[in-house]
């Protein structure tokens, strides 16, 4: 998500103060990605600096919230350009839920299915949160679009549990090597989920 | 317990008449919407009841009435007054009084020339209330009132007579003029000459005295009782049967009812694949909540609507056939046939039945459907297929127990007759899914889609078990009314003489026969070998013995000859009853009707005749002669054809001499009414009696029309049956399709279902039908040696090859809706 | 009716066949659904979830345990009480299928109530009352392949919810549609629970769940896992995103 290209967004429309900003910011995202007026005001600078946004000479002098930006022509090019940008996608972001049940494979005394379980129903009952909002959102199509991007991201993450169950459940490696790779150290380097296991923790931790 | 309120208060359990009809209107919908899926069973049910309709209003029209005797009299006295006609008179006199309401209709004989017969100038009031249902007017007027000269004439008595309307004819030996054309409209083949009497009392005809009287009368019968004093032979009285049509047209309602039962059989297995597609709507309303009733209702609705479209509609097209159909009749029937005049009951018992079998066909499949569970419903899984219950004993019993009844049926014990067909019919019936099964285990060795088809033929036995069925019905009558018309036709019937013979004789008289100088036998015998050659046969003379001791007599047509020997039994202490006719073994007649002279070595007298009656020779001047009879093979039915032969050796053993007395002609086929004409010419030409076939009905055409019938039936049924069956595959055709099957593997798939089914349909079918015809004919084998080839080789190669290219040309086209399923 | 819950399954398990082929599909299934609640039924593929509805719904028979629709134990009832207690208190919506092809959209809609002997015109007032609140009006008369399968899953919603049912049973009713027309059904089953009915909707698909109330999981015919009654929206304001499930 990025805040920066968000305010331009709202800035935009004509020009705003900061404190005006920071509301209107969480009313178009549902509220969902709370900022603090802090992160607003660095943000706003980093445009300023950039040429993308500028202040209003005569408020130079006023603290941030009295202060009113306006967007300039760079910031006009630069939010087209950046809407039609397609989202990164080569740098995955940090998996915590991919990471916990790797580690949890390594670790002889988890019960890997009640593990993927009681991380489905969490996820499911934070889809129920965002349904919910959906069924309140009235007409409030932003809201609606929020709530759905975080229902579909959720719901892969749903079914990315199923299928690791399922192929667990199908491929769980003899007991005996299993016990060999924990305890053996590096004693497996075929083991494709061992040498999976490192390759997945340097993206992640990149 | 509020809970168990909950369920059981409120409306009726099966939601009542709103219920019934949401569910019948949806099957109405159902069957609106498929109705190309059903137009094959709804054409069947429509063409059944058509031919039904019109066959049970053509034989309730074709069985003569007795309106043609009786006009419309409830008995009839016939009067001869002993050959005296004062005692005539007298008799007349006395019933015309008593028996108001009446009618007299006075008779006079007069010999046809040239031939045996004898036309009856009849004396009749045309405005009689009594007399007037057998008698119309056709042309001309009727003769006037006490006419002696005028006459009116039948045109089968005109054409006899060579007289045409304002001619004249003579009857015997008065001149009179023809003034109008008359028939018996009850009675086409009542030939006679009209006069009408002066007063109700005349008893003259034309003139002349009349013989005989009938009175028709309306009298209540106690009083018609008292004019039949006891034992006088002089007057008879006839009383109206009035039962006979009606039994005729219960026998025509039942063979009706048998092929409804053949369709409801088509049907049940056409309601079985209506069923299974079905399967899942019907699980849904399960789901919903309908009643196991509701459901059957569906099919049974279904079965129903089918049944009241397809009766309406038969109904109309055995209307519509049956108005140009009922002239035609007239002729074979034999009198006039009046549209109208229709068995109305029996009409509406039929309709009933017609309606009632789809309903009833549809109950089977509707029972199972409603059965399987609503989950295996809704996923479209039908429960595993059942196998067909193991009924190889139950048709082992009923085929034995039908074939012993035939056989002990003789054919003539109605009952056993029935029971015995029911028995035979219903074992091979229940053959057919044992063969269903067989064909099934013949899959694995076949190529591929002929092992599909077998292995599905297999698995749903009840579906395939009612094709098989229906086709063996469907194609087992047909043969069995073939092989019975080809054994109708070499075993003579009835009547006098078979169509293809004529018989001449010398004299009228069949005992007293007159001898005639060389040249006139000459002249006879050259006219009847003209008449032969014409026929492409020869005459075959016949000779008949007389004694000379015996002095000339008169005959009966007051001719002088001599009296004939002739063989008879004894009836009395004094009285014998002659024969038709003995005539001497010359070897012309061995040859003619296949006697075997070795086997008469020593006796007097060869007989065709049944060995009951023993046989005296009469007309010899010892009056009674004991002698040595030898019966024959190859009794004819024929009362004229010549069944008794005197041995040359007897003829010479008595010094008795021969004459020629008459010709026997039999024509390599039957006679044109023409011919029959010539040979009534010819005989009155040369002074001889000729006798021919008396007119029968057109039992021939009857024979053919039937076969034609079961042959249509036979294909409806197979048509039928192959538009099920690719109803039922068209799944697998899908699947196929999707695999990349093209149209030559659906073409082999359809086509090998059908020809499968047809095949197996056809042996069983002609296997059933010779188990029904040879117990039935086990005293006679021989008869059944006429195998009917043409009709069995286009049944046993010719249906199942008929299935296969019609299964073959009409699978070609892809199925429709491969990717999306038809929303059902 | 409060305190009598529409739904109740006592010990519930469902073996086919016998013997060494047994297949247990549901094991000691408790589950109770309230009025005005919709249970969600999460499970793989064979998980005896769909086996789990129709035993509900009256349409098999429990091997051991009981069913008691509205507090009426199923075990005592013959075939025809069964299929009553259907067309009176249960409604059904299948994946597919739902529709009887033939009848028009509010013919289908009035089915329920016909069998169960309402009169034509009644039932059929009844019918394009529902069609109204769905925005189909226009489409009463019209035949399933005339309708797009949003509208025809509404209508057999529709169909479910005739009458005075209260107890709804769903089979995956979105499977065969885009995600924006299931959303839309799903909303009219969740309005039907707010005005009371129950509610059980089974499905393998996470979204379609997260609708629920409550979401039940299903692994190899045993109930595994249940997720508790839902905190509000308001949860996910900062603050109570961390906030754990138990």
């Amino acid at each position: 998500m990025s805040v920066r290209h968000a305010l331009l967004a709202l800035l935009s429309e004509g020009p705003k103060y900061g404190l005006q900003l920071r509301q209107e910011f969480e009313a178009r995202t549902g509220e969902v990605w709370p900022l603090n007026v802090g992160q607003v005001y660095s943000t706003v600078q980093r445009l300023e600096r950039d040429g993308l946004a500028e202040s209003d000479p005569g408020d130079a002098a006023q603290p941030g919230p009295q202060r009113r930006y306006r967007i300039t022509t760079a910031g006009g090019a630069e939010l087209t350009a950046w809407l039609h940008t397609p989202p990164g996608t080569d740098a995955p972001p940090r998996d915590e839920l991919l990471i916990k049940v790797l580690v949890a494979l390594r670790l002889p005394e988890v019960d890997v299915p009640e593990l993927l379980q009681a991380h489905r129903r969490h996820t499911i009952m934070q889809m129920q949160q965002y349904t919910r909002l959906k069924e309140h959102a009235g007409d409030d199509v932003s809201l609606l679009l929020v709530a759905d991007a975080q229902l579909f991201r959720l719901e892969s993450l749903v079914r990315w549990l199923d299928v690791a169950q399922a192929r667990l459940r199908d491929h769980v490696p003899p007991a005996p090597a299993a016990g060999a790779g924990t305890t053996g150290g590096s004693a497996s380097p075929d083991d494709r989920s061992g040498s999976a296991a490192p390759a997945a923790f340097g993206r992640a931790e990149r | 317990m509020a809970a168990a309120g909950l369920v059981l208060e409120g409306r009726g359990r099966h939601g009542g008449l709103p219920a019934r009809h949401a569910v019948v209107r949806w099957s109405w919908r159902m069957l609106r919407r498929e109705w190309r899926r059903q137009v094959l069973l709804l054409t069947l049910v429509a063409c059944t009841v058509g031919a039904a309709v019109c066959g049970l209003s053509a034989t309730h029209a074709y069985n003569a009435t007795a309106d043609g005797t009786f006009g419309s009299a409830r008995a009839v006295l016939h009067m001869t007054g002993g050959s005296d006609p004062a005692r005539l008179g007298s008799q007349l006199g006395a019933a015309a009084t008593g028996l108001a309401p009446d009618q007299i209709i006075t008779h006079r004989s007069v010999p046809v020339p040239g031939s045996v017969a004898t036309l009856d100038v009849r004396g009749q009031d045309p405005h009689g209330r009594i007399g007037s249902p057998r008698l119309r007017l056709l042309d001309g007027r009727y003769p006037a009132a006490g006419s002696a000269t005028e006459i009116a004439l039948t045109p089968s008595a005109a054409r006899e007579f060579h007289a045409r309307l304002g001619g004249p004819v003579t009857l015997g030996g008065h001149e009179l003029t023809v003034v109008g054309l008359v028939e018996n409209p009850a009675k086409l083949d009542d030939t006679f000459a009209l006069a009408v009497p002066a007063g109700t009392a005349a008893t003259l005809v034309a003139g002349q005295p009349a013989t005989t009287v009938d009175v028709l009368t309306d009298a209540p019968r106690p009083t018609v009782q008292t004019f039949r004093p006891g034992g006088d032979a002089s007057l008879s009285i006839q009383y109206r049967q009035s039962l006979d049509r009606n039994a005729n047209d219960a026998f025509i309602l039942a063979v009706a009812t048998v092929a409804l039962l053949l369709v409801a059989l088509v049907a049940t297995a056409g309601f079985a694949v209506v069923a299974q597609r079905r399967l899942r709507q019907i699980g849904m309303l399960g789901a919903m909540g309908a009643t196991d009733r509701q459901l059957r209702l569906v099919l049974v609705g279904h079965g129903l609507l089918t049944g009241l479209v397809g009766t309406a509609a038969g109904a109309v097209l055995g209307a519509a056939a049956w108005v140009p159909v009922a002239p035609l009749l007239e002729r074979p029937a034999g009198h006039r046939i009046d549209r109208l005049d229709v068995p109305w009951l029996f009409l509406a018992v039929l309709l009933v039945v017609a309606v009632l079998s789809p309903t009833a066909a549809a109950w089977w499949p509707a029972r199972a459907v409603a059965r399987v569970p609503a989950v295996q419903a809704l996923s479209a899984r039908p429960p595993a297929p059942v196998r067909a219950r193991q009924s190889v004993a139950a048709a082992v019993v009923l085929l034995a127990g039908g074939v012993v009844s035939l056989v002990a049926s003789h054919r003539t014990n109605g009952l056993l007759v029935s029971l015995g067909i029911v028995g035979v019919v219903g074992g091979v019936l229940l053959f057919s899914p044992l063969v269903v099964r067989a064909l099934a285990a013949t899959a694995g060795r076949m190529p591929f889609t002929t092992r599909l088809v077998l292995r599905d033929l297999g698995r749903h036995q009840a579906r395939s078990g009612a094709a098989l069925a229906a086709i063996t019905l469907a194609i087992g009558l047909p043969v069995a009314i073939s092989v019975l018309a080809g054994v109708n036709q070499s075993t003579p019937a009835s009547g006098n003489l078979s169509a293809h013979e004529v018989l001449l004789r010398t004299s009228r008289d069949p005992s007293v026969v007159p001898l005639l100088s060389a040249a006139d036998m000459a002249r006879q015998q050259s006219a009847v070998d003209a008449y032969a050659a014409r026929l492409g046969a020869t005459a075959v003379p016949l000779t008949m013995a007389y004694d000379p001791d015996v002095r000339p007599m008169a005959g009966v047509d007051g001719k002088t000859g001599r009296l004939v020997v002739d063989a008879g039994h004894r009836t009395g202490s004094n009285s014998w009853s002659g024969s038709s006719g003995l005539w001497v073994a010359t070897p012309a007649t061995v040859h003619a009707f296949g006697l075997d002279p070795a086997s008469a070595a020593g006796a007097a007298l060869v007989t065709r005749q049944p060995a009951r009656l023993a046989l005296d020779l009469l007309g010899s001047a010892s009056r009674q002669v004991p002698i040595r009879t030898v019966h024959v093979a190859g009794a004819s039915a024929y009362t004229s054809e010549p069944a008794n032969f005197l041995t040359p050796e007897a003829v010479a053993a008595h010094r008795w001499r021969t004459a020629v007395t008459g010709w026997y002609i039999s024509a390599p086929h039957d006679l044109t009414d023409a011919q029959r004409s010539a040979a009534r010419d010819m005989a009155a030409t040369a002074g001889l009696v000729s006798e021919t076939r008396a007119a029968q009905a057109g039992l021939g055409t009857l024979r053919w029309a039937s076969v034609a019938a079961g042959a249509a039936l036979a294909l409806g049924v197979l048509a039928m049956t192959v538009g099920t069956i690719r109803a039922e595959s068209a799944d697998d055709l899908r699947t196929l399709t999707a695999t990349g099957a093209g149209s030559g593997a659906r073409r082999a798939l359809t086509a090998a279902t059908a020809g499968a089914l047809a095949l197996a349909g056809t042996l069983l079918g002609a296997a059933g039908a010779y188990a029904v015809l040879v117990p039935a004919y086990a005293r006679d084998l021989g008869l059944l040696r006429h195998v009917p080839y043409l009709p069995l080789t286009t049944a046993i190669p010719g249906v199942p090859l008929l299935a296969l290219a019609t299964g073959w040309l009409i699978a070609g086209r892809e199925p429709a809706g491969i990717a999306r399923r038809l929303l059902e | 009716m409060t305190g009598v819950p529409p739904l109740e399954l006592r010990g519930v398990s469902r073996t086919y066949g016998e013997g060494a082929a047994a297949v247990h599909a549901l094991t000691d299934v408790d589950l109770t659904v309230s009025a005005g609640e919709l249970v969600a039924v999460m499970g793989p593929s064979g998980s005896g979830k769909s086996t789990l509805l129709t035993i509900a719904g009256s349409l098999e028979e429990p091997t051991t345990g009981d069913v008691l629709i509205e507090g009426t134990p199923l075990s005592g009832l013959r075939r025809n009480d069964r299929a009553r207690l259907r067309r009176r208190h249960i409604g059904y919506v299948f994946q597919d299928f739902n529709l009887l092809a033939g009848l028009t959209a509010v013919e289908n809609i009035t089915m329920p109530l016909e069998l169960d002997g309402v009169r034509t015109r009644q039932a059929r007032a009844a019918g394009l009352k529902a069609l109204e609140d769905l925005g189909l009006a226009d489409r009463a008369d019209a035949f399933p392949d005339e309708l797009s399968g949003g509208q025809r899953q509404r209508i057999a919603l529709a169909r479910a919810l005739v009458g005075e049912r209260r107890l709804l049973l769903a089979d995956e009713p979105t499977g065969a549609l885009d995600s924006h027309s299931g959303e839309g059904v799903m909303r009219l089953i969740r309005s039907a629970c707010r005005s009371g009915a129950a509610a059980v909707l089974v499905t393998h698909d996470a979204q379609l769940a997260s609708w629920a109330d409550r979401v039940v999981f299903v692994r190899d015919g045993r109930v595994v896992d249940s997720t508790p009654p839902p905190p509000g929206p308001e949860s996910l304001l900062p603050g109570a995103t961390g906030r754990e499930a138990r």
